[in-house]
């Protein structure tokens, strides 16, 4: 074989077979994953109730660097405070993108009242894409339900009867009360501690001080 | 040799757009987009990253490579068919997830990355000047 068609042959299934990875990687990248391991579990907050430092995280499920923060930073900061019991963590919604920010959080809570909040919350930050366009319409959160396992006829009541609106728009109020006005913001016992999806390096330095201090 | 020159200049602006992607992630300091404002946005997408690497870092990683495999073309024209041998498909698979990326911009996010389109547009340009490089290589 000659070596024009030789490269165009044999570097065309290459190319196809590489193409072809890249975007399977690319469609199945960046899965937020909260190992709970050990920690107590109550509804959006995870780890020992009386651990001294408690970190607060108000965020909204449609913003992109919410979705970064879970994905990156906050692996290591669930491993390094959360599971040894030095440092409680609680998500609080800051739903204001648009109705499906809404819709998600309303969702995350209803997951959380059968003890998959953490689960329902990865699958939200796995499944971004873009702002109200469909993501997080109402039929796709109760097909993320259905996949989790979750009893399904109990989430679509809750979804649909709007059982925990009261609850996420609590925490939108807290955080307008707070002058929060971007997300993810961070609150370290109750102080406003780090604003945006920083560095692991940022949390570190707020949250070690704490930890051998007690709150 | 003007091709060689051209694959080599083009290179040079992928290098100097994904260096600057890489850079910004690597100090956190925000990408100044032009003609928009969905870089920050689409980098932090989980489209942004590719089995947790930062997507600037892996383009990075690919003009170094075409960069050092079209300068070796261009200095020993003895090596050229088996540069091309390997410029060919790494190219046209850039040229392919570049296609796919820019949909995800276009479709999914509706969010557009001006660097990213850069270096979709350079990807493209590179596949097109390897296979007119192959396509001049002696039948036998």
């Amino acid at each position: 074989m000659n070596p024009r068609r030789s490269i165009l042959l044999s570097g065309t299934i290459l190319a196809v077979v590489l193409a072809g990875v890249l975007i399977y990687a690319s469609s199945q990248g960046g899965r937020a994953a909260t190992d709970t391991g050990a920690a107590p579990v109550q509804g959006a907050a995870l780890g020992n109730p009386a651990a001294p430092v408690l970190i607060e995280e108000f965020a909204d499920f449609q913003c992109p660097f919410c979705g970064r923060f879970s994905r990156e930073t906050k692996p290591q900061i669930v491993e390094t405070y959360v599971q040894p019991g030095k440092a409680r963590f609680v998500f609080k919604h800051l739903a204001f993108i648009g109705p499906e920010s809404l819709w998600a959080a309303q969702a995350a809570e209803c997951a959380a009242d059968q003890g998959a909040f953490w689960p329902y919350h990865d699958k939200l930050f796995a499944s971004q894409a873009g702002e109200n366009r469909g993501a997080f319409a109402k039929d796709r959160l109760k097909a993320f339900a259905r996949e989790l396992q979750l009893d399904a006829a109990r989430f679509d009541r809750c979804l649909d009867g709007d059982e925990t609106l009261a609850r996420v728009r609590a925490d939108v109020e807290e955080a307008q009360k707070r002058g929060i006005r971007s997300t993810p913001a961070f609150y370290i016992n109750g102080k406003a501690a780090v604003q945006g999806a920083q560095p692991f390096e940022q949390f570190k330095a707020a949250i070690d001080p704490l930890v051998a201090g007690g709150r | 040799m003007r091709l060689w020159n051209a694959l080599v200049a083009v290179t040079l602006i992928g290098v100097a757009d994904t260096a600057y992607l890489a850079w910004t992630h690597l100090f956190g300091t925000e990408v100044a987009c032009f003609g928009g404002g969905g870089c920050e946005a689409v980098q932090a997408s989980r489209f942004g990253t590719l089995a947790g690497l930062p997507l600037g870092y892996l383009g990075l990683g690919f003009y170094a490579t075409v960069l050092a495999l079209a300068s070796l073309g261009r200095g020993h024209p003895a090596a050229r068919s088996v540069t091309l041998g390997a410029l060919f498909p790494l190219t046209l698979s850039a040229a392919v997830f570049s296609a796919y990326l820019t949909g995800v911009q276009r479709f999914v996010l509706a969010d557009f990355c001006s660097w990213c389109l850069v270096s979709a547009a350079v990807a493209a340009t590179l596949f097109g000047l390897t296979l007119a490089l192959v396509w001049r290589l002696p039948s036998r």
